[in-house]
């Protein structure tokens, strides 16, 4: 009995030694997704600040691929990796989207504004990213999950990276 | 006098039937001829099409970029056992001889992932496919702006012979009339002469014109991938609104240009490659990799590495960065290159811009002054023949220019959208899976 009891404490000893290990353990890819939505917001701000000034030049237009490439590279590495998107969804589940919608995405005027700074005559002069920006953000909004993608899509600042309100 | 005029009147009605509109040489009609089993008519959407899938360099290519991609495939595998009944049979006999340390030999067969060059030649391997797949988009890029370029000159070739037809036959017409005129006293005595000169001039040209058509025609067809018995009829292209362009600045494009440009990818791809090369001949004293680098790596051939941490080491290394060295210079050259090459198109394409409205001007007064004189032909008055032939070649002249100059800034575009790989080089050349099932 005392046999038992004893290999009993051990057993839910080392579970309990587990479990708290991972809950306290701080969680890599939840804490990449923080980190890469705040870089996210920064690269944006940078690139809306340089948006402004015309004619683009070299610091704008690194500054404008800056963003448009990161967004471009975190709808890639969402759609490739379903665990990536899960940590995506369970960190936007608990974000406030609006702000999330406007710290990170540029809204449809803004974006317009930008792709006709960009043009001469027939030419795109930005990073290519910039051109194929309504995609990647369709990218990142299909990845969402479908209550997620429901929030997003009753969330104004959401809508207006879409259409202009 | 009135005999005179009245001859001036007929001559006139004359060269009014016999005229025609030189507007009508630029309008492609002869796509529109008979076409015989041999020929097919292409257009610019064809170009890039046939040129991406079927043209036997890009598709050389494209399998060079697979080898790349296999070879991968190849360092991956490389990393787990292998087995060598022989060399296994060699440490059998040295274990019962009592030599049981040569079995450690054996660790690049049973655990070649102990072996760390493996793993860099792997990782190599890896940057070497990302550098050979910016080489093939640039090779890809090259052809279509020449089989573009090719499509154009022969629709401007084209236009300049039918130009030159039109030329001839006024000339004729001008010639029977001066040729009268002279027989009746109306004209100076070698004037004709004149005529049939420059008549003779413009066989010529047209001979020289058809010879270099035919060359570029069959240069186009190769490069679009079909037969040597086709022969392909390109179809007119719509003209840009030159008028509604504005001048370009160099500076606009630099970013783009350096950007894009898988030139200068594949060096920085290159260039990280060196480094596994460097790391490579470190952990030299852990064993080195046999396997080659692939269709990309023998710009690294030439790096020694020991079989072993020995007193060469220090030398490799220093090969191994002056080998990136080279590659960063060559690099900059590039860039170099690009900035030139960008900066002399720029202003190729702002000068065309200039002169495109006075070459419109020049065409339409020439136009002008040549209806001038057969509109008072035909009214019977006094017209020197010489100003009527002067004033026909100045108009060939002008619309020869004009049409020109059109033709070159749609060539000039294209050349500027490869360089930023903007349009129809935006897209990815196709890999070597889809050409492999179309065929």
């Amino acid at each position: 009995m005392y046999h038992f009891n004893q290999f009993h404490k051990t057993v839910s000893g080392i579970f309990f030694f587990i479990g708290v290990t991972i809950g306290l353990a701080p969680n890599g890819n939840a804490g990449t997704i923080q980190n890469r939505l705040k870089t996210a917001n920064l690269l944006r701000m940078t690139a809306k600040q340089q948006g402004e000034i015309v004619p683009y030049r070299q610091e704008q237009f690194k500054a404008l691929k800056a963003y448009f490439s990161e967004m471009n590279g975190f709808a890639n590495d969402l759609k490739e990796s379903s665990n990536y998107s899960w940590q995506f969804n369970n960190a936007v589940s608990w974000e406030d989207m609006s702000a999330l919608c406007s710290e990170l995405f540029f809204v449809k005027s803004e974006w317009q504004n930008i792709v006709k700074r960009c043009t001469r005559n027939n030419f795109f002069l930005c990073a290519e990213e910039v051109k194929t920006y309504p995609e990647t953000v369709s990218a990142i909004r299909e990845m969402l999950a479908t209550k997620q993608q429901k929030r997003f899509d009753e969330t104004p600042s959401c809508q207006a990276v879409f259409a202009e309100l | 006098m009135n005999i005179n005029k009245y001859r001036t009147g007929f001559f006139g009605i004359f060269l009014f039937f016999t005229y025609t509109p030189l507007t009508s040489w630029a309008d492609n009609s002869w796509v529109n001829d008979i076409q015989t089993s041999n020929e097919v008519a292409i257009t610019m959407e064809d170009v890039v099409k046939k040129v991406s899938n079927e043209n036997y360099s890009v598709y050389a290519n494209a399998l060079r970029v697979y080898q790349a991609r296999e070879n991968i495939q190849f360092a991956r595998m490389n990393l787990l056992p292998k087995l060598n009944l022989w060399r296994l049979a060699g440490v059998a006999v040295d274990t019962v001889l009592g030599n049981y340390a040569s079995s450690l030999n054996l660790v690049g067969d049973i655990a070649p992932f102990l072996v760390p060059a493996n793993w860099f030649r792997f990782e190599a391997a890896k940057i070497l496919y990302n550098a050979e797949k910016e080489g093939y988009r640039a090779l890809w890029a090259n052809e279509l702006m020449t089989a573009k370029a090719l499509y154009v000159h022969l629709l401007l070739d084209q236009s300049l012979l039918d130009h030159i037809k039109q030329n001839q036959k006024e000339l004729n017409a001008l010639l029977q009339i001066v040729k009268l005129r002279e027989l009746l006293g109306g004209a100076p005595q070698g004037a004709s002469r004149d005529i049939e000169v420059q008549l003779l001039a413009l066989k010529e040209d047209a001979r020289q014109l058809q010879v270099l058509l035919s060359e570029e025609e069959s240069l186009l067809s190769y490069m679009m991938g079909f037969d040597a018995e086709k022969t392909v009829v390109p179809v007119a292209i719509s003209m840009p609104k030159i008028e509604s362009m504005l001048p370009l600045e160099y500076e606009d494009f630099i970013f783009r240009a350096v950007d894009s440009s898988p030139e200068v990818r594949q060096f920085d791809h290159l260039i990280a490659a060196t480094d596994t090369v460097r790391r490579e001949v470190f952990y030299s004293f852990l064993g080195t990799s046999n396997m080659s680098r692939g269709v990309a790596g023998g710009i690294f051939d030439n790096i020694p590495i020991q079989d072993g941490l020995g007193f060469g080491a220090p030398a490799s290394m220093r090969i191994a960065s002056a080998q990136k060295e080279i590659l960063k210079v060559q690099r900059t050259g590039i860039e170099e290159t690009l900035k030139r090459h960008l900066k002399l198109l720029v202003n190729q394409y702002n000068l065309d811009l200039e002169s495109y409205s006075n070459l419109k001007q020049r065409v339409a007064l020439t136009q002008a002054t040549k209806e001038q004189l057969h509109d008072r032909l035909s009214l019977g008055q006094e017209v020197e023949m010489l100003s009527l032939i002067e004033a026909s070649r100045n108009h060939i002249q002008a619309d020869t220019a004009f049409f020109a100059i059109q033709f070159r800034f749609i060539t000039n575009e294209d050349k500027l959208a490869r360089l930023i790989f903007h349009g129809d080089y935006s897209k990815q050349p196709v890999v070597v899976e889809s050409l492999k099932r179309r065929n």
